[in-house]
């Protein structure tokens, strides 16, 4: 200012410089502070007129008072110090309202000729806009970190295309399986195992495509734990790029989803392992949905029948059956669809090898249920029986031919017997002629036992036939008895009522009754007789045969009625007989139309009875 | 006995044929045996009747039931009662479509057959 003075540069050139300069500048004079100059910029800045010039600084500012300027200005004016002050807030009171601003500013002592400080100049730019921007800015940057490090994905930064990683969030470096310490580090310093792996050349290459780079489940290998491991990510690299479009940096998202891919490799696993298991099954393997839809078939299937796999299963199904068969299994599948209970049927299916011939098959199926009990789905098979089939028919025919060769020769020696036994009585050898009387009622035996081998194929085979017509039910009965007792050392006991004529088949009537009391002395060893009574209420026959013997268990008594039953327990290889002839019985009077039952106790005995109708039609009878 | 009641008896089986034989022998009944059915055809004629014929129903070769429907078709021989044997129970029902008079079980016992054959030769 002196040199300019010195220039003799005139003091209105001055003021205009004052006045007109682009900063805000005031002249303080005085204890006071007195305003002795203020350009219009600090007016403006001020938010005050030119009233407030002559007045001291802290009457014209009174807000300011309390915000620590009273202490800067006396250091600038009693000790001669400038100060600068950098950003400084200060609140101004504009049209009644105290409004935040920051400035720059330069307070400086004012000296006069003699070197006295006589007052303060002050210079101040107003940097409001910057200050709030700035902070602004900082606020971003803030929140931004702050959102990565409180993500729920492991979240990351990479700077540059030496790809350092300035940020990555806790479930990052927790992903990694490593800590803070490779923040800074270049991503293939910080990971060493991605060598070998792309994600280092998909990254860089971004700082060249700016493009977003996404993956579903990719895998991704990382040392965790000091051993390298197998992880599965969703991931995104996002190019960050700045105001000229150019990428700085890239953000990295991750979602590890390793758990998912293998609990879905696992069901993958498990449906390809029972897949195969049902494919390599002999049988043919097959599913329903709940409604009964086939929707599965198994290989074994379409290698057999040849049809294309994208066919409707159901489709193919329908033109193998044997259509005899077909409506009949409808009806039947119909059933256990609505009731949800197990199936089973015999099938026939077309043979591919012999054109017009078909095969047998066993179809069975079973419902699988869900949490609440509904069938949610059936399981079923079809399995070749055809060999099978051959094979019972060839029993079956074997045995109907033993039983009738075994017979011819009974035949004959049964007239020899007989024969011997009239010759001796009729030489008063009636002590021989109860020997060969004797050995007739074995041949009776014997013919019971062929004829019950074959009695069981018949049953099986649904060929059982009766040969129904009227017969006298006392005069079978009491003959049936006296037969028996014959071979028996037991008393069999006949507590007979009338009955009178009934129609059924009587040879088939009096093999039940054989056999129900022959299985009576049978099973009694240790008691002497068996009580046989016959009764007639209404128009039901009833037959029962009461033995002192082992009696059954409460368990086996439905079962005793079973093919091949034999008592059990240690006893068993003790009793003589095949284990056929109450399942016989038992299928003689259901296909009469009557009942068979047991009433037991072990150890004391059982009773037997059936009953039967004494006429089909009671009313040709009343 | 002036007039023996005839039985012609038609078996295979030698055995059969035999033992049958020996018992109608001693219940006085006179006998013709063949173990070929149509051995037995040829024998029949209007004026050579037997009183019963007693049949087996295999007869290697032939089946009894087919020379029951061939005396049935003949009407000078239809009258003869025709009694056919069989091991197989379950026959009895054919047996007795094809004409035969009554279907005999194998084994039988001997009073029953004598029965039978007293009944049907009256």
């Amino acid at each position: 200012m002196k040199s300019f003075l010195e220039q003799n540069v005139s003091l209105e050139s001055l003021i205009t410089l004052f006045s007109q300069a682009p900063v805000a500048m005031c002249l303080l004079t005085g204890d006071d502070l007195i305003i002795e100059n203020a350009n219009p910029q600090i007016l403006e800045l001020w938010g005050r007129d030119s009233s407030v010039i002559g007045k001291p600084l802290f009457e014209a500012l009174p807000e300011v008072k309390s915000q620590g300027f009273v202490e800067i200005f006396d250091n600038v004016y009693r000790k001669g110090e400038i100060f600068k002050g950098d950003k400084l807030p200060v609140f101004l009171e504009k049209a009644g309202i105290l409004e935040e601003h920051f400035f720059d500013f330069i307070y400086s002592p004012v000296y006069n000729d003699d070197r006295k400080i006589i007052g303060v100049s002050v210079v101040a730019t107003e940097v409001t806009d910057q200050v709030i921007s700035e902070r602004k800015l900082i606020e971003s940057e803030y929140r931004f970190e702050d959102l990565i490090k409180n993500s729920d994905y492991s979240t990351a930064i990479y700077r540059s295309e030496g790809l350092y990683i300035e940020l990555a969030n806790d479930l990052m470096l927790k992903t990694w399986g490593k800590n803070a310490s490779v923040i800074g580090l270049k991503l293939e310093d910080a990971l060493p195992e991605l060598e070998g792996q792309p994600f280092i050349a998909i990254l860089k290459d971004i700082f060249k495509t700016g493009k977003t780079y996404t993956a579903t489940e990719d895998r991704v290998d990382l040392v965790v734990d000091e051993k390298l491991q197998t992880y599965y990510f969703n991931f995104s690299y996002k190019p960050l790029k700045n105001a000229d479009g150019e990428v700085y940096a890239i953000y990295n998202m991750a979602v590890d989803v390793t758990d998912l891919v293998i609990a879905r490799e696992e069901i993958q696993k498990r449906e390809e392992k029972f897949r195969d298991l049902a494919d390599s099954m002999p049988q043919f393997v097959w599913t329903c949905d709940k409604d009964g839809e086939l929707n599965y078939m198994n290989d074994n299937w379409y290698r057999y029948t040849g049809f294309d796999r994208n066919e409707k299963p159901y489709e193919g199904f329908k033109r193998v059956i044997s259509p005899e068969v077909h409506a009949k299994v409808e009806t039947v599948w119909a059933e256990s669809i609505k009731t949800g209970t197990p199936f089973e049927m015999e099938y026939r299916f077309a043979d591919p090898n012999n054109p017009g011939e078909y095969r047998w098959f066993l179809g069975r199926a079973v419902p699988t249920f869900d949490e609440n009990g509904s069938v949610s789905q059936w399981i079923g098979t079809f399995t070749d029986i055809d060999d099978f089939k051959q094979l019972q028919t060839q029993k079956d025919n074997f045995l109907g031919i033993a039983s009738h060769e075994l017979k011819t020769p009974l035949t004959s020696l049964k007239i020899y017997t007989q024969y011997i036994e009239k010759n001796l009585i009729k030489q008063d050898d009636l002590k021989n002629a109860q020997v060969a009387r004797k050995m007739d009622g074995q041949i009776d035996l014997l013919t019971i036992l062929i004829s019950d081998l074959l009695d069981v194929t018949k049953i099986q085979n649904g060929k059982i036939q009766l040969n129904e017509s009227e017969f006298d039910f006392d005069k079978l009965a009491e003959e049936i008895i006296s037969e028996q007792q014959m071979t028996s050392r037991h008393k069999i006991i006949l507590n007979q009522s009338h009955v009178g004529m009934v129609y059924a088949d009587r040879h088939r009537i009096s093999q039940v009754m054989s056999n129900l009391i022959s299985n009576a002395t049978k099973y009694s060893p240790d008691a002497d007789q068996v009580i046989v009574s016959t009764k007639l209420l209404d128009n039901m026959v009833t037959f029962s045969v009461k033995d002192f013997g082992i009696g059954i268990p409460s368990d086996k008594q439905a079962k005793v009625f079973e093919q091949y039953y034999r008592v059990s327990g240690s006893k068993e290889h003790t009793f003589p007989g095949l284990g056929l002839g109450l399942y016989i019985s038992s299928e003689i009077i259901k296909r009469s139309g009557g009942y068979i039952y047991v009433r037991s106790t072990e150890e004391k005995g059982s009773d037997f009875c059936f009953e039967i109708l004494k006429s089909k039609n009671v009313q040709q009878n009343a | 006995m002036l007039n023996a009641t005839k039985v012609l008896v038609v078996d295979d089986s030698p055995a059969i044929v035999d033992s049958i034989e020996m018992m109608l022998d001693f219940e006085g009944f006179e006998i013709e045996k063949f173990y070929k059915g149509s051995d037995m055809l040829k024998t029949l004629s209007a004026d050579s009747k037997p009183n019963v014929i007693l049949m087996d129903m295999w007869l290697s070769g032939e089946d009894g039931r087919d020379i029951c429907r061939e005396i049935k078709a003949d009407e000078n021989l239809r009258d003869i009662p025709v009694l056919i044997m069989s091991a197989s129970r379950g026959l009895e029902q054919s047996a007795l479509e094809a004409g035969a008079d009554a279907f005999i079980a194998k084994p039988f016992d001997l009073g029953d057959m004598v029965d039978r054959l007293k009944t049907y030769a009256k």
